[in-house]
């Protein structure tokens, strides 16, 4: 028996092989991997080698968790290993990604992960980092995705008006932006983004230091902006009317729709 | 109630509720589509089915006759493997060459459900293993030229020692 002639029978075989199910059916077996799986049958054989490669490229939305790679028994040759592996086999067919770090985390892992995304992920229309640290060389590398990004969440990223203005003045396709929990913003960002016109949610929330009267501008210029949540942001009295001058209905508390993003493993 | 004979690859006759046939999409496009009427007594030939497989699969279209249709899949949704029902593990609690048999002739009898609950069954045997593992299990032989093998491990050291 070999492999094409798929609907034969194991009954006259002396040793059944996984290998001599047809592709079909060895397909249908893989879809139920992980990416880690999926890796791992790539070695057995090199037909599951074929057969690995063609379901890693079907990945779309990938999340990776800053303690599942930063384990204390893996050295760090072995991590910048892997995200070579995360984005050498799925980078360039990559929808989403999204990372969630830790504050105290490892410098050189945090520019293999900015990197490995601004590199690879040619396609990505949804990006989220949350809980890292986001400099300005890191904005600067991510740059290169703001040509097709349409979603960005940049939640909890320490980021600061004066690197993040010259940054997302370039994001000309975003729909979504959220960037919860950036206590240093003040919102300046927003006068220099004049490439708003898409945007339709915006998540500012528990930005403490964001001055609401800052959005007036930006309001003007983002004419499909129908979202905006201002949670625990400072309000001025003057500043109260802000959202209703602007001639359209914009919800100023609406819960923002989550991204939803594959899970895997 | 309604009967069809179906002809297996060895020979024999079975005689079998219509409803119960028809979880076969090959056999259910016979029936329909194509237009061949069981009322004239004639078998349907199954010729890549042997009777002792069919037996089994008509056990388990006889326990799931009634289930509803499964909704739609969604390309993105993980796929789950640790929602095989027990009646089903229970079913498919036998050897590797009656399993991968049953799954061939689920595919060419055009059974989704048994397609799916046979794979999950053939993923989970899989998951948790090494390579070396694998192959053991499944009888696989490891064809990587030497060298090419060491560059394959090395690049994906970190899954396995992660285990």
């Amino acid at each position: 028996m070999t492999h094409d002639d798929g609907c034969g029978s194991f009954m006259e075989c002396d040793e059944p092989s996984l290998d001599q199910l047809d592709e079909d059916s060895l397909l249908e077996v893989f879809g139920y991997f992980s990416f880690d799986e999926l890796l791992l049958m790539s070695r057995v054989c090199t037909r599951f080698l074929q057969l690995s490669r063609r379901c890693l490229r079907k990945i779309r939305h990938f999340e990776l968790d800053y303690r599942a790679i930063a384990s204390k028994d893996v050295s760090e040759e072995q991590r910048q290993s892997r995200l070579r592996d995360i984005f050498a086999n799925v980078g360039s067919n990559l929808e989403s990604f999204k990372f969630s770090g830790g504050f105290i985390m490892n410098e050189d892992l945090k520019r293999g992960v900015v990197d490995g995304v601004a590199l690879t992920c040619g396609t990505l229309q949804h990006l989220t980092i949350n809980y890292v640290e986001l400099r300005e060389e890191h904005l600067v590398a991510l740059t290169a995705l703001l040509s097709h990004l349409t979603g960005l969440d940049l939640g909890r990223c320490a980021l600061r008006d004066e690197t993040f203005g010259p940054f997302i003045a370039k994001a000309s396709m975003l729909h979504t932006l959220a960037i919860p929990g950036n206590a240093e913003l003040h919102g300046e960002f927003l006068e220099r983004w004049n490439d708003c016109q898409r945007m339709e949610q915006l998540d500012v929330s528990y930005c403490y230091s964001l001055n609401v009267g800052n959005l007036k501008s930006f309001l003007a210029r983002a004419i499909k902006l129908k979202a905006v949540d201002v949670t625990a942001c400072q309000w001025l009295e003057k500043d109260k009317g802000i959202f209703h001058a602007c001639e359209r209905k914009i919800e100023s508390r609406a819960e923002l729709p989550v991204f939803a993003y594959f899970k895997h493993g | 109630m309604s009967t069809i004979k179906l002809e297996t690859s060895d020979g024999v006759k079975f005689t079998v509720k219509t409803q119960v046939a028809k979880c076969s999409g090959t056999i259910r496009t016979m029936l329909e589509d194509i237009g061949i009427n069981p009322q004239d007594g004639e078998a349907i030939p199954l010729s890549n089915v042997h009777s002792t497989i069919l037996q089994k699969i008509l056990v388990w279209a006889e326990h799931h006759v009634d289930d509803p249709e499964p909704p739609r899949d969604d390309a993105d949704a993980a796929k789950r493997t640790d929602d095989i029902c027990s009646w089903d593990e229970d079913f498919l609690k036998v050897d590797q060459r009656t399993l991968f048999d049953v799954m061939l002739a689920a595919n060419y009898l055009d059974m989704k459900q048994l397609i799916a609950v046979c794979c999950k069954t053939v993923a989970n045997m899989i998951k948790g293993k090494t390579a070396d593992q694998i192959r053991k299990t499944f009888n696989i032989e490891n064809d990587f030229p030497p060298g090419d093998e060491d560059k394959i491990r090395l690049r994906n050291q970190f899954c396995e020692e992660r285990r």
